[in-house]
């Protein structure tokens, strides 16, 4: 336990972490109603799962890759395309920066699996943290989040005992775009049904527009990330081979060689990555601050008004 | 240890795999169904109601199945690499640069 119990305003504290992160490179950030957290999480993955005497949770968004990245074929972005890096890095800095300033607790929070129960099991959910957070909303994309402003970004968590009041989620939920209705009126699909390479996603939109429910086939998606059972899956394909060719061809064939490759270089922290739903998705792609040109772009519209 | 498996380890037969697998599967987050926005409107009556189509945790659903939540997670994590398709993956070679993903050139 600290030794000194100080006397902080939790309005003041909260201004501070968040210029924090806003000036280490996050778009946004804020704190998750631990409350509503805690009705939601299931036991066994809710913040003071992790941290016993947690009073905080803190969540911050950097933004997806560069405006370029989309134009690249999907077998290259799988290598470079996610940039949750920075937000981790970020968020273990922000750990830091808690304890040393405020003189209270804090960790950055894990954004990986739950060791005991399987590679599709997280420690904890950063997807709720920042939803409740109010960063992010649930798409019909598998309910990756989505915000209005800065399109799709990559989430990071910080838990303390440092108490913050908290911020609510998002009051509109900006997907589906209006382009994805007209296109789901049309053909009963919106872009990121139709081009998901697996076909794992599918959907309804309300009469007012809005989403009336979302079904993601998670195991489908998997597959396509690589980052799950790959490697068991083509070790055990290559065990169970019927003859001694076909053991071969399967070890070498080129892409499960890549794999092998892939986990000596460290490629990108994941074997690799499906960008489909997201490179066809009008909010992430074209959000007013989705990528650097486009944030450049404003903050240049903004001087010209104001030098108006 | 001979025929000391992870099986038996687990409690868990293979006809118990055949018997639970699917069920646990689909009642696991594997394969999840959301019904408006009830996280982000914090309706906790649908947030409650829609526990089992957002995907049950390997506890919650040892309950319903009266098993033990080791044999849940074995038969899950089991069943999950059973149905895992290593072939998908190359799909994405022919993806990106202008081009998007269209069913019908699968065949
Ligand atoms: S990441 Fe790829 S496989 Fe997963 S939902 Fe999006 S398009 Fe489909
Ligand atoms: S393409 Fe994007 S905005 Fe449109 S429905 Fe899908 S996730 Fe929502």
């Amino acid at each position: 336990m600290p030794k000194r119990k100080r006397d902080i305003d939790p309005e003041e504290a909260k201004k501070k972490v968040l210029e924090y992160c806003l000036r280490k490179g996050a778009l946004a950030a804020g704190v998750a109603d631990l409350d509503a957290i805690n009705r939601i999480a299931p036991a066994g993955h809710r913040p003071n799962d992790m941290m016993p005497r947690v009073k905080s949770v803190i969540s911050l968004g950097v933004g997806g890759q560069t405006q370029g990245a989309w134009t690249v074929p999907a077998k290259a972005m799988a290598f470079f395309g996610s940039t949750e890096g920075r937000a981790y890095t970020i968020a273990y800095g922000l750990s830091f920066f808690i304890e040393r300033t405020f003189g209270e607790r804090a960790i950055y929070t894990p954004p990986d699996i739950d060791p005991e129960l399987g590679p599709r099991v997280p420690l904890q959910s950063l997807k709720l943290h920042a939803e409740m957070a109010g960063i992010g909303a649930r798409s019909l994309a598998g309910d990756i989040l989505l915000h209005p402003e800065y399109g799709y970004m990559y989430f990071a968590s910080v838990f303390t005992e440092l108490e913050l009041p908290p911020d609510g989620p998002m009051r509109e939920n900006p997907c589906p775009a209006p382009s994805c209705v007209s296109m789901y009126r049309s053909i009963g699909r919106t872009p990121c049904m139709k081009f998901c390479p697996v076909q794992c996603l599918s959907g309804t939109i309300d009469e007012d527009g809005n989403q009336a429910e979302m079904n993601y086939d998670m195991a489908a998606c998997a597959e396509m990330t690589q980052q799950y059972e790959t490697i068991s899956s083509v070790m055990n394909e290559v065990m169970s081979a019927a003859s001694a060719e076909e053991r071969e061809s399967l070890l070498h064939k080129p892409e499960h060689k890549t794999l092998w490759y892939k986990m000596s270089v460290g490629s990108g922290g994941l074997l690799a990555q499906c960008f489909e739903c997201m490179r066809v998705c009008p909010i992430a792609t074209q959000a007013p601050l989705a990528d650097p040109i486009r944030r450049l772009e404003a903050a240049e519209d903004a001087a010209e008004e104001a030098a108006e | 240890m001979a025929g000391y498996t992870l099986y038996d380890q687990a409690g868990v037969t293979e006809d118990m795999v055949e018997e639970f697998g699917e069920r646990i599967f689909r009642m696991s987050h594997n394969i999840q169904t959301r019904i408006g926005d009830p996280y982000r409107m914090k309706d906790w009556d649908e947030v409650d109601a829609q526990r089992e189509g957002m995907g049950l945790t390997d506890g919650e659903i040892a309950v319903k199945l009266d098993l033990e939540v080791e044999q849940v997670t074995f038969i899950r994590t089991l069943f999950e690499s059973r149905r895992f398709r290593t072939g998908h993956y190359k799909r994405l070679y022919k993806l990106g640069g202008g081009k998007r993903y269209r069913p019908e050139r699968e065949n």
